[in-house]
C-alpha cells in the first residue's frame, strides 16, 4: 500500500510491474482495486498505478474535494509528485471522464487512452441509476471484495461528483483528441447509452469504439479476459486502433 | 459572424457539426428535414448553406433545386455533405445548383476552415 499527499489530502494507490507508467482510475463507487487484473495482466509491460480519487476507497474524505475539476487536479499532481512525465491512461466511468478531460487538455502528457464505459453527455446517463443504493446493486455479486469497497465510498463524493456530471459533453473534447483513444463500452450497460456513437463515423479522429457483447458497466470485470486482451494489444503490443477486435484471451492451462 | 445553416437529419451528427462550427466561430441554424430546410433558409438568411444529400420530405438536391428557384435564397450558396466513396453524389450535386461539397469525414478544425474558404470565395 502506498500514498502520497496531494494538496494536504491523503491518496492511495497501488502499483505494479515495471516499466512505461500507465495509471488505471475509477469510476463511481469503484476504488484501485477492480483493476487488480488488469494490473497483473499489464504488468509485464507497465509500471501500472490505480489511485483512489479523494472520497473513495482508501483515499481522504475530509475534504469536500469531490469533482470531476478536483479530480483533474489531483491526476495531474500526482503525476508530477511521481515524476511521470508521459503516461498511458485507462478510466473507468468517472475515471474515463476524468481522463478524456486530462489526455485533451495535455495530448503531449498522454501516449495512449482507453476510456471505459464512457458518459459522454449529461444525457447519456441513465437518471433513475444516479443514486448510490441503486449504482451499488450494479457492482457484479460475484467480486465480495469490490461490493466492500463500495461502502469505502463516501456519499457525499458520490452526490458531488455525479452533479458536478449533470451537465457534461465531452463531444468536442472526443472530435479534437490527438492522443490515440479505445472507447470501450458493455453491451448491456444499463447506466451508460451508448446511443450516439455512431455519429463519430463523420469525423476524423484517431478514435475506436469497441463495444463488447454481454458485458454490462463493468467490462473489466464481467468479460475480463476479452478485456484484458484488447487493453494489452492497444497499449502493449502496439496494435493500430482500426485492426483492434474482441478475442478470448487465450490460456495454457496449468498442471 | 456568419451564419451557417445545418441540414442534417441525424441529430447526434448534426450536433456535432453544431458543435464544430461554433468552434470555429460561427453562428448555427439547423434543420432536419428538407421542407424545414427551404423554411429555415427563408426565415434565417443564412451566410451559407451545408446540406446532407439523404433527408425525409425532400432530398438535398430538391432541397437546392428549390433554393436556387426562390429569389430570396438563390444567392445563398450550398455546399452539399458527401460521403466518401459516394463521389457521383458531387456531380448530381452540382446539377442541381450546388455551390460546392465537403467530403466526410471531416476533422472537426477542417470542417470550418472549409466553410471559411467556401464564404470568402462566395463573398459578394
Amino acid at each position: 500500500m502506498s500514498a502520497i499527499i496531494i494538496d494536504g489530502s491523503l491518496v492511495h494507490y497501488e502499483t505494479i510491474g515495471r516499466g512505461k507508467p500507465l495509471i488505471f482510475l475509477h469510476g463511481w463507487l469503484g476504488s484501485w482495486r477492480y483493476w487488480l487484473g488488469s494490473m497483473e495482466e499489464l504488468s509485464p509491460y507497465f509500471k501500472t498505478y490505480a489511485l483512489d480519487f479523494w472520497g473513495f476507497g482508501d483515499s481522504d474524505k475530509v475534504y469536500e474535494r469531490f469533482t470531476i475539476g478536483d479530480y483533474l487536479k489531483l491526476l495531474e499532481e500526482f503525476i508530477g509528485n511521481l515524476g511521470i512525465a508521459r503516461l498511458h491512461l485507462v478510466g473507468h466511468s468517472l475515471g474515463a471522464i476524468v481522463a478524456v478531460r486530462f489526455a485533451a487538455a495535455y495530448p503531449e502528457k498522454v501516449e495512449k487512452l482507453v476510456a471505459v464505459s464512457l458518459p459522454i453527455t449529461g444525457s447519456s446517463f441513465n437518471p433513475l441509476l444516479l443514486q448510490k443504493d441503486r449504482l451499488v446493486r450494479l457492482v457484479p455479486p460475484e467480486y465480495p471484495e469490490l461490493q466492500k469497497e463500495v461502502q469505502k465510498a463516501s456519499p457525499k463524493a458520490v452526490e458531488q461528483s455525479l452533479w458536478s456530471v449533470r451537465e457534461l459533453d465531452l463531444r468536442l473534447e472526443l472530435l479534437s483528441l490527438k492522443v490515440p483513444t479505445l472507447i470501450i463500452y458493455g453491451e448491456k450497460d444499463g447506466l451508460v447509452s451508448t446511443n450516439n456513437l455512431a455519429a463519430f463515423k463523420d469525423f476524423k479522429a484517431p478514435l475506436r469504439f469497441i463495444v463488447i457483447p454481454g458485458a454490462r458497466h463493468f467490462p473489466m470485470l464481467e468479460e475480463s479476459s476479452k478485456f484484458n486482451r484488447l487493453l494489452k494489444e492497444f497499449m502493449a503490443l502496439g496494435v493500430d486502433l482500426d485492426k483492434l477486435e474482441i478475442k478470448q484471451e487465450w490460456r495454457r492451462k496449468m498442471g | 459572424m456568419a451564419k451557417i445553416l445545418v441540414v442534417e437529419d441525424e441529430r447526434d451528427i448534426l450536433e456535432l457539426v453544431e458543435i464544430s462550427l461554433q468552434l470555429g466561430g460561427f453562428e448555427v441554424a439547423k434543420a432536419m428535414d428538407g421542407l424545414e430546410a427551404v423554411e429555415k433558409a427563408l426565415t434565417e438568411q443564412p451566410d451559407l448553406i451545408l446540406l446532407d444529400i439523404k433527408l425525409p420530405k425532400l432530398s438535398g438536391y430538391d432541397v437546392c433545386r428549390k433554393l436556387k428557384e426562390i429569389p430570396d435564397t438563390k444567392n445563398i450558396p450550398v455546399v452539399f455533405l458527401t460521403a466518401r466513396g459516394q463521389e457521383h453524389e458531387i456531380k448530381a450535386g452540382f446539377d442541381a445548383g450546388g455551390d460546392g461539397y465537403i467530403i466526410k469525414p471531416f476533422s472537426p478544425d477542417e470542417l470550418p476552415r472549409r466553410v471559411q474558404e467556401f464564404l470568402n470565395r462566395f463573398k459578394k
